[in-house]
This record gives C-alpha cells, sequence and structure tokens, in this order.
C-alpha cells in the first residue's frame, strides 16, 4: 500500500529522515515506533503528503502522493494536533469534509452518531475535550471511506478509557473494510496489541521492519533447569540473551520455538518451559547493541 | 465534488466567505459611511449653504475628490491574511494540505474568495450610492459605477501585492509588516538617497530624487493619477489615468501569478517562521543593513551633528555609524530569521564583512562623486521651466534665453565648486559671519529648481560665498541679468502667464517691527502698519517695487547694502480659476496663492519686500505718498 524508497529531508541542515525505506503491506496495521525526533512525524507528513522529499520516493498504492489528490482521496489523517476551523461545530466540519472528499458518505455519518454519543455535533468542536475532538476525527476520517488510515499518536494523552474507545473505533473499521491503517506511536506497548507490522524509526532510519508473526516465530524466551551443568547449544540456536539463577537457566534465543524445544529436551532438562516473549523484548534482542537510545524507548 | 482538473473547491470557497465576512461587512459599512452618507448629507445641505450647486456638482465633485486607495490597501492585506491564514500555524496548514486538494486548487481558490470578499463589500457600496444619487442626481449614475470600476482595478493590484507579501512569510504580522515595507520603500529609498545627497554634496539639500508621485509608489501614484477631474463649474466629469489602472491591473496578475509559484515551492513547514522561502534570506539580511544601516548612520549622523564640524568629520561620523549599525542589523536580521540568538556562525561573519564592505565601496562611489551629481547641470534645450531665488529675490522663466542665463549662474557656482566648498563647508554655516568680513564679495543663498521637459526635475540649493573680487564681479552681473529681470519676477509673484489673468494690486501696507524695550529683539504686533488705501497710490508702490528690481536694490550682493526691519507687502486678486495659474514646480508661488472663491472664480497672492536702502525707488514712493518722512522711518 505503502512504499517508501530511500527518502531524504533535511530542515536548515538537519538530516530529518536519512535515506528512509518502509513498506506497509495492504491492509496491514502497521505500527511505525520510536522515540521522539525519531523523524516519525516528518515521515507521516510526506506520506500525507504535506512535505515534500528533497530525495526518493513515496508512493501509495504505486503512484506518488505529493500534489496528488487522486491518491490523497485514497487516505484519512488523524495527526496528534487535530485542526478545526474557529467556531466550526461537528456537523459544520461534516460539510467541509464532504466537500473535499469524494467518496464522503454522509449517512455512515449519521449512522455513526450512536457510536459517540458523548459528542454534541452542534457545540463548537475547539470547546470540546481533547478526546472528544479525537473521536470527532475519528468519525469524520471513517466516513470518508479511506482505504489507508494513517493515525499520528492517535491515543497520545488520552485518558484509559478514551485510549480503548479509540483503539476499538480503529478496530471496527479495520474488520468491517479491511482498511490499511499506519499508526506511529512512541511507545511499543501501545501497538503490540493491535499490529501486525512493526517497523522502529530512530535518526531518520528505519531499523527494522517486521510482521508480528515472523518476529515472534523467530526468537524464543524457554526456562530450563539440568542436574548438573547445562552443555552447550548447537550452531543453529544463537543464545541472543542469558541469565543463570542457581540451576535455572532463563535463555532467549533466535530459533522457532518449536525447534527450540527440541533440542533443548534432547539435553534431557530436569526443567523446560516456553515463556511468553513481549514485543518489547523482541525488538530489544532483534536489535542487539544498534543504539542504546533505543532501548531506552522500548522500555 | 471537486473536478479532477479543477483550479477551484467550491467547498473551500464557501468556507471563506461564511468564515470571513465580517471584515467584508466592516469595509462595506466604511464605504457606506464615506459615500452614500456624505453623499445624502451634503445633498441636504444645499439648500441651507449653496443654493447655486446642485446636487450633480455634489456627487461629482465627491468622487473627484474620493478614491480609494487607502482603504482598498488595509482592507486588502486584512482579507489576503485572513483567507491564507491557515499556512501560519503547523496544525492548520498540514491538516489542510493532507487533503486531496492541489496546491494550485488552494490558492486559487483562496485568492479568489478574497476577491470576492472584497469586491462583494464594494459592489455593495456602489449600490447603495447608487440608490441614494437616483433620487437626487440620476444623472451621475454612471460615476458611481465608473469608481466601482477604478476601485476593482486597485483592488486587484493591492490584493495580488498583499498575497504575495502573504506567501514570503510563515507569520501573521511579518506578512502585515513585509506588505508595510515593500509599500513605502520606496518612499524610505528616496528619503535616504536625499538625506546622504545633503550629507555628501555641495547644493542638493535632501532633494536628489524628492518623494513624489511615482510608480514605486503606488498608493500615492493612483491617489494622484487615477480617479476623476471635474471641471471648474463641476458640471463635467472625465475619468483619468484609465491606462494607469490598467497597467496596475497586468501588474497585479504578474504579481498573483508569482504569488502562485511561490506558494507552489513554499515549505509547509515553514508556518511560524519569519521567511518561507530559504533564498529570501540573504535578500532580507542584505536589505536590512542597506536600508537600515543607512538609515542609523544618517539619524547618528545628524543627532550628534553640532552644526560647525567640517564636511569631513560627518562624513566620517556616518562611516562609523554605517559599519556599525549594519553589523548589528546583520546580526539582528539573521536572529528573526532563525529565532535563535546563537547566529554568530563563521559563514555568517564572512557574509557580514562582505555587506558591509559593498556598503563602504557606495560610500566611496558616493564620496567622490563617481556619477557627477555636483557638477550637473541640466542642458538648456531640456529645461522647460525654472524657478530662480536668491534670498528673497524669486523669478520664474520659461524661455530659453532666461533659462540660458539662469544655467549660466549655475554653472559659475559649479565651476567654483571646490572653492564654494572650502567657503561654505558645503552648509553654509560659515555664511552667518560673511557681512562681517570685508574680503567677502558677494553672499548668497542660491536655489534654482528646473522642470525639465521630460517631466522630471531638478533642484540645487547654494549657500555660495565669493571672496574673490573680480569673480564676484561676474557672478553679480550674471546675477543682476537674471534676478533683475521684472518679468521674471511678475512670473514668481503672479505666474508664468500673469498677463492674462488680469492681477490686480488689491492692498499694500507698511509692516514695521517694533523693537522690544531692552534694545534686543524685534517684535511684531500690527501696531506700526500702515494701510495704503487709494489705488493710485498702491499702484505708485507697485511701480516702484518694479523699478527697484530693475536696479538690482532687492539682489543680494556683497552685503553691502543697508537692511531695514520694515516690509512692504503686496496683495493681488484676479478673478481667475487657481488651475489657471501656471508656475514651474517649486516656485514658491504654489504656497502663496488662495482659492477664495472656488466656484465663481477668486484668487489671491501677495508680495513681502524686505526694504534696504538701496530701494531707493521704494524708498521715495512711501515718502511721496506720505508714509513715511525719511529713510530714519524705516530703520525701527
Amino acid at each position: 500500500m505503502i512504499r517508501i524508497s530511500d527518502v531524504v529531508k533535511d530542515f536548515d541542515g538537519f538530516r530529518a529522515l536519512n535515506h528512509l525505506n518502509m513498506h506497509v503491506p495492504k491492509g496491514a496495521i502497521y505500527g511505525l515506533v520510536g522515540p521522539n525526533g525519531a523523524g516519525k512525524s516528518t515521515i507521516i507528513r510526506h506520506i500525507t503528503g504535506v512535505y515534500r522529499q528533497d530525495l526518493g520516493e513515496i508512493k501509495i498504492d504505486g503512484k506518488a502522493v505529493y500534489e496528488n489528490p487522486e491518491v490523497k482521496e485514497k487516505f484519512a489523517y488523524i495527526p496528534d494536533d487535530i485542526f478545526y476551523f474557529l467556531q466550526a461545530n461537528t456537523l459544520d466540519m461534516m460539510k467541509y469534509y464532504k466537500g473535499i472528499y469524494p467518496k464522503f458518505d454522509v449517512e455512515l455519518f449519521h449512522a455513526l452518531a450512536d457510536c459517540f454519543p458523548a459528542v454534541d455535533v452542534r457545540r463548537n468542536i475547539r470547546s470540546l475535550s481533547k478526546g472528544m475532538q479525537k473521536q470527532v476525527a475519528f468519525w469524520l476520517s471513517i466516513c470518508c471511506r479511506p482505504e489507508l488510515l494513517i493515525l499520528d499518536e492517535p491515543v497520545d494523552g488520552l485518558d484509559p478509557v478514551m485510549r480503548r474507545q479509540i483503539w476499538s473505533i480503529i478496530m471496527g473499521d479495520v474488520a468491517e473494510h479491511g482498511t490499511t491503517v499506519l499508526v506511529s506511536s512512541h511507545n511499543l506497548r501501545e501497538l503490540e496489541d493491535v499490529c501486525d507490522h512493526v517497523g522502529i524509526m530512530n535518526d531518520g532510519k528505519i531499523l527494522i521492519e517486521r510482521s508480528l508473526s515472523d518476529l515472534q516465530g523467530s526468537v524464543t524466551k524457554v526456562q530450563v533447569a539440568f542436574d548438573g551443568e547445562m552443555s552447550a547449544l548447537p550452531e543453529h540456536i544463537k543464545v541472543l540473551h542469558q541469565t543463570t539463577a542457581g540451576r535455572v537457566h532463563t535463555l532467549i534465543v533466535k530459533s522457532e520455538q518449536q525447534e527450540a524445544q527440541r533440542v533443548l529436551a534432547a539435553m534431557n532438562p530436569i526443567l523446560l518451559d516456553v515463556l511468553p516473549l513481549t514485543l518489547e523484548e523482541i525488538f530489544i534482542y532483534e536489535l542487539g547493541g544498534v543504539d542504546y537510545a533505543v532501548k531506552d524507548f522500548l522500555f | 465534488m471537486q473536478s479532477k482538473i479543477s483550479f477551484f473547491n467550491p467547498t473551500i470557497f464557501k468556507k471563506n466567505l461564511t468564515r470571513f465576512w465580517p471584515f467584508a461587512l466592516l469595509y462595506l459599512i466604511y464605504l457606506l459611511v464615506v459615500h452614500p452618507l456624505v453623499i445624502y448629507t451634503e445633498c441636504n445641505q444645499l439648500m441651507y449653504y449653496d443654493s447655486n450647486r446642485t446636487a450633480s456638482a455634489v456627487v461629482l465633485d465627491h468622487f473627484a475628490a474620493m478614491t480609494e486607495p487607502v482603504s482598498i490597501f488595509i482592507a486588502a492585506i486584512v482579507i489576503a491574511i485572513s483567507v491564507f491564514s491557515y499556512l501560519y500555524q503547523s496544525r492548520s496548514a498540514n491538516m489542510i494540505h493532507s487533503f486531496p486538494v492541489t496546491r494550485t486548487q488552494l490558492f486559487v481558490t483562496n485568492y479568489v474568495s478574497g476577491l470576492a470578499l472584497l469586491f462583494l463589500a464594494q459592489f455593495f457600496g456602489a449600490l447603495f450610492t447608487n440608490l441614494i444619487i437616483l433620487g437626487k442626481a440620476a444623472e451621475t449614475i454612471w460615476i458611481v459605477w465608473a469608481w466601482f470600476g477604478i476601485t476593482v482595478g486597485e483592488t486587484l493590484f493591492f490584493y495580488s501585492f498583499a498575497v504575495l507579501m502573504v506567501m514570503f512569510t510563515g507569520q501573521v504580522l511579518t506578512a502585515g509588516l513585509f506588505y508595510l515595507i515593500w509599500s513605502f520603500l520606496y518612499v524610505v529609498v528616496v528619503a535616504l538617497i536625499d538625506s546622504m545627497g545633503s550629507l555628501f554634496f555641495y547644493g542638493i539639500d535632501g532633494n536628489l530624487i524628492g518623494i513624489g508621485s511615482h510608480p514605486l509608489f503606488p498608493l500615492w501614484y493612483l491617489m494622484r493619477r487615477v480617479g476623476f477631474h471635474v471641471n471648474d463649474s463641476s458640471t463635467v466629469c472625465q475619468t483619468q489615468g484609465i491606462v494607469i489602472l490598467l497597467a496596475y491591473v497586468a501588474v497585479g496578475v504578474v504579481l498573483t501569478v508569482l504569488a502562485w509559484w511561490i506558494y507552489r515551492h513554499r515549505r509547509i513547514e515553514c508556518a511560524g517562521d519569519f521567511l518561507s522561502m530559504k533564498w529570501t534570506a540573504p535578500v532580507f539580511r542584505w536589505g536590512v543593513v542597506l536600508v537600515g544601516g543607512i538609515g542609523c548612520a544618517l539619524f547618528v549622523t545628524y543627532l550628534v551633528n553640532d552644526g560647525y564640524g567640517s564636511w569631513n568629520a560627518r562624513v566620517a561620523r556616518f562611516v562609523i555609524s554605517l559599519v556599525i549599525s549594519g553589523v548589528i542589523l546583520f546580526f539582528a536580521s539573521e536572529m528573526f530569521i532563525e529565532k535563535s540568538f546563537r547566529v554568530f556562525h563563521k559563514r555568517l561573519i564572512v557574509e557580514c564583512a562582505s555587506c558591509v564592505a559593498v556598503l563602504l565601496v557606495g560610500v566611496a562611489v558616493v564620496h567622490f562623486d563617481v556619477f557627477g551629481v555636483e557638477s550637473y547641470v541640466p542642458e538648456t534645450e531640456k529645461i522647460a521651466m525654472v524657478s530662480f531665488s536668491c534670498d528673497n529675490g524669486e523669478v520664474d522663466f520659461e524661455d530659453a534665453g532666461h533659462i540660458a542665463d539662469v544655467a549660466a549662474v549655475h554653472q559659475m557656482i559649479v565651476d567654483n565648486l571646490d572653492v564654494q566648498k572650502k567657503n561654505t563647508d558645503g552648509t553654509g554655516y560659515s555664511l552667518a559671519d560673511a557681512s562681517d568680513d570685508s574680503s567677502v564679495a558677494f553672499s548668497s543663498y542660491v536655489s534654482i529648481h528646473y522642470t525639465l521637459k521630460n517631466g522630471t526635475y531638478v533642484e540645487r540649493n547654494y549657500p555660495v560665498l565669493i571672496r574673490d573680487q573680480q569673480f564676484g564681479e561676474q557672478f553679480c552681473g550674471q546675477l543682476q541679468k537674471v534676478s533683475g529681470d521684472t518679468e521674471g519676477s511678475l512670473n514668481a509673484v503672479l505666474g508664468l502667464n500673469h498677463k492674462e489673468l488680469d492681477w490686480k494690486v488689491s492692498y499694500v501696507g507698511l509692516s514695521m517691527p517694533i523693537r522690544s524695550e531692552d534694545g534686543g529683539d524685534w517684535y511684531y504686533d500690527g501696531s506700526q502698519d500702515v494701510t495704503i488705501d487709494t489705488e493710485e497710490n498702491r499702484q505708485v508702490i507697485y511701480d516702484a517695487w518694479l523699478a527697484d528690481i530693475a536696479s538690482g536694490a532687492l539682489t543680494p550682493g556683497d552685503g553691502s547694502a543697508e537692511s531695514f526691519p520694515a516690509t512692504v507687502q503686496i496683495q493681488f486678486e484676479t478673478k481667475a480659476r487657481l488651475s489657471q495659474i501656471r508656475y514651474p514646480e517649486g516656485s514658491s508661488l504654489a504656497y502663496k496663492l488662495i482659492d477664495y472663491d472656488q466656484h465663481g472664480g477668486g484668487v489671491s497672492t501677495y508680495q513681502d519686500v524686505y526694504l534696504n536702502d538701496h530701494c531707493t525707488n521704494l524708498i521715495e514712493a512711501l515718502k511721496q505718498i506720505g508714509v513715511i518722512k525719511g529713510i530714519e522711518d524705516l530703520q525701527g
């Protein structure tokens, strides 16, 4: 759906995007994660056609985005800091979006009113709470019938109830229409439950991007204990991390779960247990020593 | 839904109208006050104050006197900033540009929205005026719509200019600031050049170019050149300056295209930045140093000028001030651009040094008068009219012979530039002691104002102090040839076409100031004034004045004449209209004419004659009619 090739962007001598490559498959929920200042919002503004890259290509469905309304009709963008016209209420904004987005579905707008009971459509949006403003943004965006939803820090600053509500709206739309979602966050935990693809960004680059299944299949965490000393593992099982407490060893190995379990069982352990591995841990051990700053934001 | 090939988005257009209509309403209210309300009030007052005047005359005079550049100038920038205000906040700029519309669509739609708001206000202003006039002077309705047409043209220019300024910055206030700076840049630059001329050149007294009506100062130029001309009886009215207006409209179109190009290439991330286009930063820095640096240096130079410093000392003060203010302004402007105080990078220091070096080279060019400004005397065949004055004796000419005589006086001064600069220090301050200096052959202040045939002006004002006796005699001879010409004096007092105007001497009086009791200053309370009451006696004084002009008594010379505190004032009247009186630009006549009957015709003027002991004809005439007994009555 989105393919970004070798994109460079400089701001007054500061390189915000440094030969960035990224691929968001159609139908995926792609989590873009990175520390503050990594360039997440910058690349999203390029994807939405707001900024023009200095070098490289940004394509959606094979077509360049910048100054291309035909492509821009396909996505709806919800920035971290949403803009509404002064004195506009939800109905005013609906009329505006209707005039801007050719596929805007007015019937859907009215049908979805029940999903947003807290939003007073005749009240000035700027006088609504931040959470309600976000709800209005999602409401309007979903009614644009987008093939791609681009969300920049969508739940940042919201309380847990509101976060849950926002995510349920996103998931509902994805489930119903197969919408592709690109969502950025500086917190991987936020994305763990919803994303099927994750890209980690730092210093204007994508350090790693994988599908969750690939990641989860390639790294395994096991707890194992032996009567005596633990013998060396075969070469194809790479130990990424190991801690020992008495006779109990906790290993994180780069291997599929079944293979790791088979190899360790063959070593006659007195204890063998496969433990759940968080997305954060996977990334930490995958990235190894790439950059200490990356570890910081993960935890 | 917009078309995919459309340059216009109706939704954005409609949104702009519904968001910014209060600005248009305010503008409309202003127009309703200054047009229909004023016309209605004036027409209603006709029956009480001026029964000869018709409602048609009121309407025609109203529009002849009232075009709209100033209100359009203000309304244009307010509306332009409003419709493009989303560019000044990253939140709104990012959101709007993520929508499926092109920048061209956004530009065209917002541009048209702003124009529509202005035009709607102007249209309804014209419509209401039309309705008011309909019942009072229906035959003049055409002028309302002609005014509307002119206003639309001027709006196109000013609005396009305002939009262009809006495109250059990412800040609301800066957009207004740029608009003001560029609108008045011509005035500022001319003022600086004139001030520098005064500082560096002998004879240039703040008038090297002169701030006048110039196309680069559109606000003033349109006000002066475009509108309506009504005849003296307010019965016939014609539009004027339509070609000029069309030229400005064409410029407006070019500015619009330029603004559109900038918008397409503008960095959206510049919202909140001082400049939206990176390449304009050096232009801004150098511009600030050039204009601001010279301005500050001139200000400091004149501020600390004690009046007696040498010419070289003044120039040195200017150069030092220029370097200091140039460096300060260079980095200050960069601080605005960067929004940071950390601007002292090596690259910028080098650029600053280059900028100051260029300024100093420019100062050297001016100092050594590379372009020959000081020694310039216009060729006589290019001169249409000249106004010449030496102290209080003024003459105006438009005939080739007299123009050549004036140019000859000018050439004599220019040929002795070095001596004159040395004698007068280029400023005339040394003249204060000239009357007590026996070595002075001639001292006076000579002003020459040429009106050239191409419509431009050349003005020089020289403090002249001659110590060389032989040259002094030659100069005085040439000066007498010019200043002693009675026809030239009458041209200056009554206009170049005074013979056609039937001027009458309406009043002659002798004013006599009184010395204070301590024998110090003179003061004037009117108690010693004498009015010459018969027409015959007034004619005697008038003839004596002309005779004294011809004798050279009123031409300044070597200071041997004893000046009296008494003055003779001669007043003149004609039934002609003000517009019929012709005089050169720069003539003092412009300030003396009083149009005391604008509708019926009637203009007056006056001449003050400062008496001295060489004015034998006037003194004899005053004795003859019994106003004074002897010369001692004039000595106070």
